[in-house]
């Protein structure tokens, strides 16, 4: 790969880091606290670009790859067949505090399966909650409320699920806000054994996908 | 400058522009394709482990061209025991306080072997620095607040792993089978340094591409649930999950977290998986055979699966 060339790949990187990180797009991919290392090394690979003087090797000619993946499809965030491929990701905590006030009150998938499945429902009781998640068809047919949660990047996102016992969207990948009240019981995620928790529903209202799309 | 070059040049700026109006077509003419499920998940997937790996390889190609640029060569023999097999420890040593990951410290290797540091103790910190960094050990200590001896397990796996491939290295290596890359030089201080940096960048990033499409293919195929069918098994188990590690390529500061969420499976299995996974997997052997050679990587890798897989095992038996 000759000089020109080189410079023109490292550009196209440089741009393509700096825009999704200006745009949010970077959201769907990595986590919120990497935006001001993935700036500072999209504003250097610049740098390194404007100062290139060389010739670079062959594999270079890969680059260009994830760059336009990144700006001409711009992919879309983990979406139902990521949550069906894997287990159900939850971690114990140690107290679960009431929950805030308001009625409904807007929680986290992630809190109320977390307060559904160990602490069996006892912080919930019958409060009416809302969830906000995208729909998903579970393993036996039942209609499933999913959010990803990730750690670092798309490849460690971990599904969080909640069975729907009521009249929701069967469309999957339907971003959804759902109203609802704690139904004891729990069913067996077949992917890795664990338990996802119920959710009554009460209303099902379709919303635009969040610009934040993982918990 | 000769005809040809001045040939050459151009084919490669006109190959550059054909590609990017082949990719543009297949854009358009597999809108379809790239529309199904699991084209998009990899999609998103393969995006994702390139642009998490970003920052890192930026910051790992800027200090390994500053350990080349502008720390002389007498620094490490100096800062490092005489004796290679006292420098090894020393070396892993000083991985654990370095926050990286994988991605940075390849290139990092690759400028300490050029500076003349024993391949062994710069292999031993290219194993011990994503393994071990305290970023590394507070995620787990997130991931697992129920067993805090995860912690130590790891700890301890991991160090005995790259002293044990640095002695190793020491017994049975050969410095022919290393292959470092010819390296650009500048005429001024700072355009060397740019230029090993760019070099490094364009080298590794190419690399990084491969790993992550690799990893990408297996991170959508591998349904979960085949899984379940080995996690009762305690080898099975164990062996299953350091497969897991190398196939899936997860970021050591992230791997904790899918660890924990792997509850089918035995602590010992688990924390395989840990110590495996910052030490082989298909984006770091892509990486160490574009820095270190093929026939590096072909000999360095398995031989790192197997021992980092028995440090587990053992420290698992022991503790658990």
């Amino acid at each position: 790969m000759n000089r020109t060339a080189a410079t023109v790949v490292l550009l196209l990187l440089g741009a393509a880091v700096l825009k999704v990180c200006l745009t949010g797009q970077y959201l769907r991919y990595v986590k919120e606290g990497l935006w001001p290392f993935l700036l500072a090394s999209g504003l250097l690979v610049l740098v390194l670009a404007a100062t290139n003087r060389h010739r670079h090797p062959k594999v270079g000619w890969l680059l260009p790859l994830p760059v336009l993946a990144l700006l001409l499809v711009a992919p879309q965030p983990l979406g139902s067949y990521a949550a069906g491929n894997a287990g159900m990701a939850l971690t114990r905590s140690d107290e679960y505090p009431p929950l805030p006030d308001g009625d409904p009150v807007k929680v986290t998938v992630l809190d109320y399966a977390s307060r559904a499945v160990f602490d069996e429902g006892r912080s919930l009781g019958a409060r009416r909650v809302v969830l906000t998640g995208f729909t998903a068809t579970g393993a036996d047919g039942a209609s499933l409320l999913v959010r990803m949660i990730l750690t670092c990047c798309a490849a460690d996102g971990r599904p969080v699920k909640v069975v729907l016992d009521g009249r929701v969207p069967s469309e999957p990948d339907t971003w959804i806000e759902v109203t609802g009240t704690f139904r004891p019981g729990s069913v067996v995620d077949e992917v890795n054994g664990e338990r996802i928790p119920f959710l009554k529903v009460e209303s099902a209202t379709p919303v635009p996908a969040p610009e934040r799309p993982y918990e | 400058m000769t005809d040809t070059e001045v040939g050459r040049r151009t084919g490669s700026v006109e190959v550059l522009a054909g590609f990017l109006l082949l990719v543009l077509l297949a854009r358009i003419l597999l809108g379809d394709v790239l529309g199904t499920p699991i084209v998009q998940t990899w999609t998103t997937v393969f995006v994702s482990i390139v642009l998490q790996a970003v920052p890192f390889l930026v910051f790992g190609v800027t200090l390994s061209a500053a350990i080349a640029v502008f720390v002389p060569r007498e620094f490490f023999a100096k800062a490092l025991p005489k004796h290679p097999a006292l420098a090894v420890p020393a070396a892993a040593a000083t991985g654990m306080v370095l926050p990286g990951c994988e991605c940075g410290s390849v290139p990092v290797a690759g400028a300490l072997v050029r500076k003349g540091v024993t391949p062994a103790a710069a292999l031993a910190f290219l194993l011990a620095a994503p393994a071990l960094n305290p970023v590394v050990l507070a995620a787990t200590a997130i991931a697992f607040p129920d067993r805090p001896s995860m912690v130590f397990a790891r700890a301890a796996a991991g160090l005995a792993a790259s002293v044990v491939m640095g002695w190793l290295w020491l017994a049975l290596g050969r410095t022919e089978w290393i292959k470092l890359p010819e390296h650009a030089h500048g005429d001024s201080r700072w355009r060397a340094f740019a230029g090993a940096a760019g070099h490094d960048l364009v080298h590794a990033g190419g690399f990084l591409v491969v790993g992550a499409m690799a990893a990408a293919t297996l991170n959508v195929l591998i349904p979960g649930r085949w899984l379940q069918a080995v996690a009762d098994d305690p080898v099975l188990g164990v062996v299953a999950l350091s497969l897991l590690a190398v196939l899936l390529s997860i970021c050591s500061e992230a791997d904790a977290f899918v660890a924990a969420s792997l509850t089918q499976f035995s602590l010992t299995a688990r924390l395989a998986f840990l110590v495996v996974g910052p030490m082989v997997d298909l984006k770091l052997f892509a990486m160490q055979a574009g820095t270190f050679g093929r026939r590096f990587a072909a000999r360095f890798a398995p031989a790192t699966f197997v021992v980092a897989l028995a440090c587990a095992a053992v420290t698992g038996t022991v503790l658990w």
